[in-house]
């Protein structure tokens, strides 16, 4: 029995019914889409004349259409007698309508309840023939949304200024316009029962590698949800372990990096409502690269990404380590500094595990307020919290001057985090280490250790070790790729990927 | 995942973090820590004193504890748990005292302590109370807000500059007692009221060098010698020499030495040959001198050749008398001429005692630091 299994038995979940399609069977008439959308307030229907005499019902979601669409290049052409004067027949105007008579770049001829509705809620209007028990649709979704803005969390000072927005095809037209190549490919696979939002898998034929592509979409056709809202309902689904704290896609909200990381050989995932990219498989490795890398010399970014990779270590291990010495290894410190932290300590009323505990709680505290928060609330609760009561705590003897720098630098460590998602993982690791810690010292850490690094080499992200190239079956190989090597040696793709062009520059 | 998870727990039931049942046990809070900066080793029929100090370092006051005990560890463990109003650490010991009567019983038990104990380190200085007890000078040296560990911390400092030779650590007594048999380790003595400080207060002063063989102490040398000393096993790197010049007293400073041993036959036996040259500069003098003048310069530098010629003898002679190479004679020469040493390494602490040996030292100085009389 799967985990899945035993869990919905233990919270009594109803069993799993599978998706009825069509949701709505039979054949196209406008009484039986108007009882489809019945107290749909913005559904609406209006009867119209065809130039000949004919009518016909003309259905579309107010909102979702523009109403200008609407008028220019469905119900101006459809009244015009010159255009249908001669139409006889309801087959003969839709036959006119799909041939051209009236306006519109995309239009479907639909016979089926089912394809009508879901044109309907994609921003399509319907005109739609009783007689025929068919509809002809038109795509004349408004095109209001927010505007390409730059990106918040991934800011660059050398590259571009674009970031993702909520809307899949303006997100797509972005990453056309850096990839203008016609090997560049978009599939749209639709995701959630209800919210039925389009997912589309983007790949660039005869470099990504097939197996990839294929194994992204079928993860992306077995997802089987209500719907598809946030990044989370698309991840856990599709990630290989989705129980591991680590990510395994990498998200961004740069267009260029996304652009990156498919000409390097991954496959991407663009979600319509999402202000994100998708990329798979996620490497460790990869979470500690930012665009703005290759934007700097190679010196400067190699040496920027070993500060990186030092912050990992200091932001896991440094709170667990002084809770350690302090309390089981107090001979691993220098005599003065040891002697330092007992004066320190001399009037704080806390055990040291407790103090550092409730300084790494609080943290987090304060900055989960200032993330909720307006930004200028959020600033003003940081300066606050970290500033004011930080030193007050200090004066108070409530914790020692050691425990906040020793919290305040793993916490500011952990902020060199390029993704937010691996910075997550590794706060809530810190904490077990320092339980470990707590119980155990040093030992007590070196089991975490152990335990951490276990679980990162058995991690495998579609078929790639996720700690490529440091383990796993490609362990070894393309070491350098670690840091940011010179652009002229750095000509072969990672081959952990697989890309069926292993080469990207002569 | 399950396949780790066992061996994981029964890891840690086997921790050396865990003393009793849990795992918590062995804890020990730091504000309740003092730490122990010099431990003093006295033995008698009844077993062992141990009194330590916690120095002034942390900016209180100077903690000092006395313990009884059968054996070292047993004491030192005893001060470790004591129920006192602070925890005594010793994981951060710089300082070992061994009482000179401790030291004629044997350093063994004191060197083995410090290997075996996972808190104490090997790089801890060893020193020799000549004369008195070990607790003598743990309580009772004294100055203005200094205990005998921040004495001792000047000492160890000060020691190759000032004091002719460096102090010895564990690890070195230990390597040195292997291969040699023997070594000299610093000796340290009460000096109640130096003129230098206010009344009452006992300073800690150099007493020369405490002879160990064996492991039991020997005798020592007079404190006269420990530059030549320093000469001969390559710890000097600076010191002072007053000189009586014509009547006039004059201070030299040794800016650099090199001093080169090298197996010699003489009579077809075996002998060795020391070859010092020494680098003074003039510090300074009771009366003018013509220093640019050549023939002061060379009778400076004579004199002072002459004397350290004279220590360097007597510090040989009296290893000699003591039948034990703590010099470092047999290893300087093998290194200078390992094949020709090669047939007395087994024989050497018979040979040692009663081998020839020519003493050659010469010196000169080289500057004055009188921007005025300067020297070329």
């Amino acid at each position: 029995m799967k985990t899945s299994e035993i869990l919905d038995k233990l919270l009594k979940v109803p069993p799993h019914e599978p998706e009825r399609r069509p949701r709505f069977p039979g054949p196209i008439t406008a009484a039986y889409l108007e009882e489809i959308f019945e107290n749909c307030f913005d559904f609406e229907l209006r009867q119209v004349e065809i130039g000949g005499g004919l009518r016909a019902s003309l259905c579309f979601m107010d909102g979702l259409v523009s109403g200008d669409a609407v008028s220019l290049t469905v119900l101006d052409p459809l009244t015009n007698g010159f255009r249908f004067g001669g139409c006889l027949t309801e087959r003969e105007a839709a036959e006119r309508m799909m041939a051209g008579a009236a306006y519109g770049n995309t239009v479907k001829y639909r016979t089926e309840a089912d394809d009508a509705a879901a044109d309907l809620l994609n921003g399509f209007c319907a005109v739609v023939f009783d007689g025929l028990r068919a509809a002809v649709t038109f795509e004349v979704r408004t095109s209001q949304g927010r505007a390409v803005s730059e990106p918040r969390e991934e800011k660059s000072i050398k590259g571009a200024r674009e970031s993702f927005v909520e809307v899949l095809k303006t997100n797509t037209m972005m990453v056309r316009r850096h990839l203008r190549d016609p090997a560049l490919k978009m599939e749209t696979v639709t995701v959630g029962r209800r919210t039925a939002t389009s997912v589309a898998i983007v790949w660039i034929e005869g470099l990504t590698g097939g197996g990839l592509t294929a194994e992204l979409r079928r993860r992306v056709e077995r997802i089987d949800i209500d719907g598809l809202l946030t990044a989370a309902d698309l991840e856990e689904y599709v990630a290989d372990s989705p129980l591991s704290p680590f990510p395994q896609l990498v998200q961004t909200e740069r267009p260029d990096r996304f652009c990156l990381n498919l000409l390097e050989g991954r496959a991407g995932l663009l979600i319509d409502g999402l202000p994100l990219g998708f990329l798979a498989p996620g490497t460790f490795a990869q979470f500690f690269k930012v665009t703005e890398d290759r934007a700097n010399h190679f010196i400067v970014a190699s040496l920027l990404t070993l500060i990186r990779y030092l912050s990992v270590a200091v932001t896991l291990f440094l709170p667990a380590v002084f809770v350690a010495v302090a309390m089981y290894h107090q001979e691993m410190l220098p005599a003065k500094l040891m002697e330092s932290m007992i004066d320190a300590k001399q009037s704080v009323p806390f055990p040291t595990a407790v103090e550092v505990m409730a300084m790494l709680a609080s943290f987090e505290l304060l900055q989960e307020a200032g993330m909720r928060l307006p930004n200028q609330l959020g600033q003003a609760v940081s300066i606050i919290g970290a500033l004011i009561v930080g030193q007050s705590a200090v004066e108070a003897s409530i914790v020692s001057p050691i425990a906040v720098i020793i919290v305040a630098f793993a916490g500011i460590a952990g902020y060199t985090m390029p993704d937010q998602d691996m910075a997550g993982a590794l706060r809530l690791l810190r904490f077990l280490l320092l339980l470990a810690a707590v119980f155990a010292g040093m030992f007590g850490i070196a089991v975490g250790g152990a335990l951490i690094t276990y679980h990162l080499c058995s991690l495998e992200s579609f078929g790639v070790p996720y700690m490529t190239p440091l383990a796993g079956r490609f362990g070894g190989r393309g070491l350098w790729k670690l840091l940011r090597p010179p652009l002229r040696w750095d000509k072969g793709r990672e081959p952990a990927l697989g890309p069926e062009d292993r080469r990207s520059r002569r | 995942m399950r396949r780790l998870l066992i061996p994981v727990l029964l890891a840690l039931a086997l921790t050396g973090c865990a003393s009793d049942f849990g795992v918590y046990a062995n804890v020990s809070e730091v504000e309740r820590l003092r730490l122990v900066r010099t431990l003093g080793v006295d033995a008698d029929e009844s077993g062992v004193l141990l009194s330590a100090d916690t120095g002034s370092g942390g900016g209180g006051r100077a903690v000092i504890w006395r313990i009884r005990a059968g054996t070292l560890a047993e004491a030192a463990r005893r001060l470790e748990k004591n129920a006192m109003k602070y925890d005594a650490n010793i994981s951060h010991t710089e300082h070992v005292i061994l009482g000179e009567a401790a030291a004629r019983a044997g350093i063994g038990e004191t060197l083995d302590y410090v290997a075996r104990t996972m808190q104490m380190r090997l790089d801890t200085c060893l020193f020799v109370a000549r004369g008195s007890r070990a607790e003598d000078l743990v309580t009772g040296a004294r100055g203005e807000d200094a205990s005998v560990s921040d004495m001792l911390q000047s000492l160890k400092k000060d020691a190759p500059v000032i004091y002719g030779c460096g102090v010895a650590t564990c690890l070195e007594a230990a390597e040195a007692l292997a291969s040699e048999g023997c070594v000299l380790l610093r000796a340290i003595a009460p000096e109640p009221s130096p003129e230098w400080s206010e009344e009452g207060y006992t300073a800690v002063a150099p007493a020369g060098g405490a002879v160990i063989s064996g492991d039991r102490l020997l005798g020592f040398t007079p404190e006269e010698e420990s530059e030549a000393v320093g000469l001969l096993t390559g710890s000097v790197s600076s010191g002072c020499r007053a000189l009586d010049y014509g009547g006039v007293p004059v201070t030299l400073l040794l800016t650099g030495a090199d001093v080169r041993l090298k197996p010699v036959t003489e009579g077809g036996q075996p002998a060795f040959a020391v070859d010092a040259r020494l680098r003074y500069s003039l510090q300074g003098a009771a009366a003018p001198l013509s220093v640019g003048d050549g023939a002061v310069r060379a009778g400076l530098a004579a004199a002072a050749a002459e004397e350290v010629r004279g220590e360097l003898t007597a510090a040989i002679r009296r290893a000699q008398g003591f039948g034990c190479d703590y010099l470092g004679i047999r290893r300087a020469l093998c290194a200078a001429s390992p094949g020709r040493m090669a047939p007395y390494r087994e024989a050497w602490r018979s040979l040692f005692p009663k081998m020839a040996f020519t003493v050659a030292v010469s010196a000169v100085i080289l500057r004055t630091y009188d921007l005025g009389d300067p020297i070329a």
